[in-house]
């Protein structure tokens, strides 16, 4: 061989060797394939332990359907321990996110957390929301009424003192805190709730913005008025029950009326607050500090907060929060794993895999709190093009589609599959399980469905899965969504039906759907208020898409035979201020959504990981998700 | 030498104003619009045809494409950007912001892509054949062949997994926190250099062993000349022609490789703007970037075009 191939042939070997060693340096903290660790609740002290039934409901009248007004005056903080719970309510509520007060009880002041945004939001106001830039500013503001950190199913006063309902359930009157003030020493009255409530629903009705917040708000309300300085009257377009839970989420925070009334009268849309020019001022635990757009924010105790713990302690523990854009899920896991960061956020999700590589990395040096991302996991199918325009075929496809191995090939096993409504945030109103798995797709084995798909099929001109044309799945690239269009697809694949899985960006695909090129649509939208109606609202009331009726109705201008039925409910629902009666609207969705032919097939609801630091203690995930980012009990044991 | 300069900045408008073009005709041919965008990331379906069409009016996207173009042109012209859709604030705010941390790390990467081309390259060269040379054309073929993204997270993994360490994630101006500013902008920039150097490196070292053979570099040694001197003073020099017009490319490809990386490293750079820009289908601010960083890539190929005089004053520009 000569000196210049030897030399050659060297070369090649040292750079094959470098790339086997970094390879190799790569694989050595792969994940091992084995079964998901049991969850490890954060509190709930009785909950049994790898419980993973969610509680069914019992055909009694739940405490939680109740609507009642407040009490005469606030409850006093109990400064005592709380009564035990049973088992399954302390796991409803771990699951929830719920804190106890041990958790609290030894809270030591100062300390700044970290978090990270995965994505920037250039407006810091209320209206604006996704799960990034509620994590950047759910403590600074407040609203009138909050869900109890305790008690993630309970309301309690915030701003609002307490509250009463006259005897229609239209008129809501509020009587507000007198000893609040805004971040920049103005006094908190009445006026700013009107102000907020009103710049709300103009900013979705004008401007299309902020659905998540005026826009619901918009459906019910019709005007609000300061009787005083610190009494609130709202009324509604009708009797809306929900409406203390509506109050409660976290959509609807308080703006200042000397910040919004700048905006009166404008023709195009404009950020509230945009930073150091324009600073955010709300009345919530924490004062913004600093914004760099696209970088970080940062915020810092409120001194003249209202709240006290239940030991009569001044809130909140910490000295402040910093959130830190970082888009990148490689730095997201190396900086919380580094200690960069000290709480992960509820988004994005962190499916099995991904914790149980953390905790065997860090072991006791974390704590991984569960909770249930209340994003509903839906197919949605177009009714304007064959196939998918024959209500046979639909239900052939719901046959098919197998989420017990979804279930398990998405979410690893973490989820609750076939649900409406998501068991764990609203277990009074799913339908009861008994009735639920009648429905053909969760009766049937697989075997049977896939049979039943296949003379479906033939009854529609298929004789053979092969000979249905080639289907175009479409899934955005985000997480899950991507991994469950490519389930979807391998599905049908499996079943024998041809399909292409197209995976966008969030923005083509939603540009996708509206132009209507798909077939089948592996979607998922979040509640992002604490009501089963929101729920239904957002993913099953059709009529209201920014593709409507184009994408759900048939070229021959009909739509699903069970959605008009589902429309004929929910409206009665949204009306119906008796508990039970309302619950029974809400089942009678779920029958013909299980039962009947509509444009979108349930899947379930994923669940999620939230793994802290262990020295991060009080710290919840809380109810409709965004509850817990305000922060007001977390504090640093160290 | 002035007619050249002044004839090569003439051509800065219309390339910029081509540049701009192609980048308009191509991200409208992908569906969506900003208005997809905010509805995804809200994820909210419920706008009605009315409220879109309004929002479409309020952004001008309901104008033709020629005149949307033209608008923007004209303003550009003026250094008028236009507002960002999606920041809602101008892009030249946007990009006055992010142009500091990116051109701090182009430049710094530049440097380490120089130090090290070059002193390895001129290693290479006169270890020639020896187990230094080896070593140091796998590191660099290493350099161009992995991805810069795969480099980067594997520089996180190793300072992970060795030091259980990684850099400030938080983004600090250097003139508020220089060590930390430091620190955070070390590991992309070797990243960076790393990969950029590569090119150099090699180029260097064939450069070098063409002129090392020279009978100038032999006269040189015969004259009792030190080693270090010859190797710096006689043969660097006149091989370092063709490297200072890679080094001005590499203006471009750092511009572009800082995109990755950026993000990689949580830089919030023009990088991370133009990825921003392109999923939230923000089409003014994706234009005002292009522009911007085509103006810079040309003035760097004119500086560097310029240079060539100084280092040869053989070159005359004609």
């Amino acid at each position: 061989m000569t000196g210049r191939a030897m030399r050659l042939l060297v070369r090649g070997a040292a750079l094959l060797l470098l790339v086997v060693l970094l390879t190799a340096v790569a694989c050595r903290g792969a994940p091992e394939a084995k079964p998901a660790a049991a969850p490890t609740p954060a509190t709930a002290p009785a909950a049994p332990a790898g419980a993973a039934s969610v509680p069914t409901p019992t055909p009694a009248r739940p405490a939680a359907l109740v609507a009642t007004p407040s009490p005469a005056t606030a409850p006093a903080p109990a400064a005592t321990a709380p009564a035990p719970v049973a088992p399954a309510e302390a796991r409803k509520r771990a699951l929830l996110g719920a804190i106890s007060q041990d958790d609290v009880k030894g809270a030591k002041y100062g300390g700044t957390v970290r978090v990270f945004l995965y994505t920037a939001d250039p407006d810091l106001a209320p209206a604006q929301t996704n799960p990034a830039s509620e994590e950047a500013m759910q403590g600074l503001y407040s609203k009138l009424l909050m869900w109890n950190p305790f008690n993630p199913s309970e309301s309690i006063p915030d701003l609002a003192e307490r509250w009463e309902v006259d005897p229609t359930g239209s008129i809501y009157t509020f009587y507000l805190r007198k000893d609040v003030n805004w971040h920049d020493g103005t006094p908190f009255t009445a006026a700013d709730v009107v102000a907020t409530y009103e710049y709300s629903a103009e900013l979705w009705k004008k401007f299309g913005q902020g659905r998540r917040w005026g826009g619901f708000l918009s459906d019910v309300y019709q005007s609000s008025r300061a009787v005083d300085n610190y009494t609130l009257e709202v009324k509604l377009q009708y009797p809306f029950a929900d409406f203390i839970a509506l109050v409660s989420s976290s959509q609807l925070r308080i703006a200042p009326r000397h910040k919004i009334e700048r905006f009166k009268g404008r023709t195009s849309y404009e950020p509230l607050f945009t930073g150091d020019d324009n600073p955010p001022v709300g009345t919530g635990p924490f004062k913004y500090k600093k914004w760099t757009l696209g970088v970080s924010i940062e915020a810092v105790r409120n001194d003249n907060y209202y709240r006290k713990d239940p030991f009569g302690r001044k809130l909140p523990y910490l000295d402040g929060y910093n959130g830190t854009v970082m888009v990148d899920k490689s730095l997201q896991f190396a900086a919380f794993m580094a200690g960069r960061l000290d709480v992960w956020p509820v988004f994005p999700v962190m499916t099995t895999d991904e914790k149980d590589q953390m905790v065997k990395r860090m072991g006791s040096k974390i704590r991984v709190l569960e909770g249930t991302t209340i994003l509903h996991m839906t197919t949605w199918f177009n009714l304007q093009k064959p196939p998918t325009n024959n209500p046979d075929f639909r239900r052939a496809i719901s046959l098919i589609l197998d989420l017990e191995d979804m279930k398990e090939r998405v979410d690893q096993g973490h989820g609750n599959m076939g649900y409406i409504l998501d068991p764990v945030a609203f277990p009074d109103y799913v339908l009861p399980e008994a009735e639920m798995k009648k429905a053909q797709w969760l009766a049937l084995s697989r075997s049977e469905a896939l049979a039943e798909a296949r003379r479906l099929l033939a009854k529609i001109g298929y004789p053979t899965p092969q000979d249905v044309p080639e289907l175009l799945v479409m899934a955005q690239s985000s997480a899950p969504f991507n991994r469950r269009g490519e389930v979807t697809g391998a599905q049908l694949t499996a079943f024998g039906i041809r399909n292409r899985v197209e995976i966008y960006p969030p923005a083509v695909t939603f540009a996708k759907g509206r132009e209507g090129a798909f077939d089948l649509w592996a979607m998922g939208l979040g509640t992002t208020v604490m009501y089963p109606l929101n729920t239904l609202d957002q993913n099953y009331m059709t009529e209201q898409d920014a593709y409507p009726p184009a994408r759900w109705v048939t070229p021959t201008g009909e739509t699903a035979s069970g959605q008009k039925k589902i429309r004929a409910f929910y409206d009665k629902a949204l009306r119906e201020i008796d508990p039970l009666k309302r619950r029974d609207l809400i089942w009678d969705i779920q029958r013909v959504l299980y039962f009947e032919d509509t444009p979108k097939h349930p899947v379930g609801y994923p669940m999620t990981w939230v793994p802290v630091w262990s020295y991060v203690k009080g710290y919840y995930v809380g109810a409709g998700l965004y509850e817990g980012q305000a922060r007001i009990y977390a504090w640093l044991d160290k | 030498m002035r007619q050249y300069v002044i004839k090569r900045l003439l051509l800065f408008l219309p390339t910029a104003l081509l540049a701009s073009f192609i980048i308009f005709t191509l991200v409208r041919i992908v569906p969506g619009d900003v208005i997809d965008a905010l509805l995804a990331t809200n994820q909210s379906f419920q706008l009605s045809p009315e409220q879109r069409a309004a929002i479409r009016a309020q952004l001008g996207l309901d104008r033709p494409l020629p005149v949307q173009f033209v608008k923007w042109a004209w303003g550009a012209l003026r250094f008028d950007l236009g507002t960002s859709f999606w920041e809602r604030r101008s892009n030249l705010h946007v990009i006055r912001d992010r142009f500091e941390r990116t051109i701090e790390l182009a430049i710094f990467a530049l440097l380490v892509a120089i130090v090290w081309g070059v002193f390895s390259g001129v290693l290479s060269a006169v270890k020639q054949d020896t187990w230094i040379d080896n070593l140091v054309r796998v590191v660099t073929v290493g350099g161009l062949a992995l991805p810069s993204f795969f480099v980067a997270v594997m520089f996180y993994y190793v300072l992970l997994r060795l030091f259980n360490w990684i850099p400030p994630v938080r983004y600090e101006n250097f003139l508020d926190k220089p060590w930390q500013n430091i620190q955070q902008n070390i590991a992309p920039a070797l990243v960076l250099g790393f990969s950029a150097g590569a090119s150099i490196s090699r180029l260097t070292r064939s450069q070098f062993l063409e002129v090392i053979r020279e009978d100038y570099i032999r006269t040189a040694r015969a004259k009792g000349l030190r080693e270090n001197v010859v190797i710096i003073r006689h043969a660097l020099r006149n091989s370092i022609l063709p490297v200072v017009t890679v080094a001005g490319l590499l203006v471009g490809v750092l511009l572009g490789g800082t995109v990755i990386v950026e993000r990689v490293f949580a830089i919030p750079g023009m990088g991370t703007a133009l990825i921003t820009a392109v999923n939230t289908r923000d089409f003014s601010l994706l234009q005002a970037l292009v522009w911007i960083m085509t103006l810079i890539f040309m003035t760097a190929n004119l500086a560097v075009d310029s240079a060539y005089a100084w280092i040869d004053p053989r070159i005359r520009y004609q």
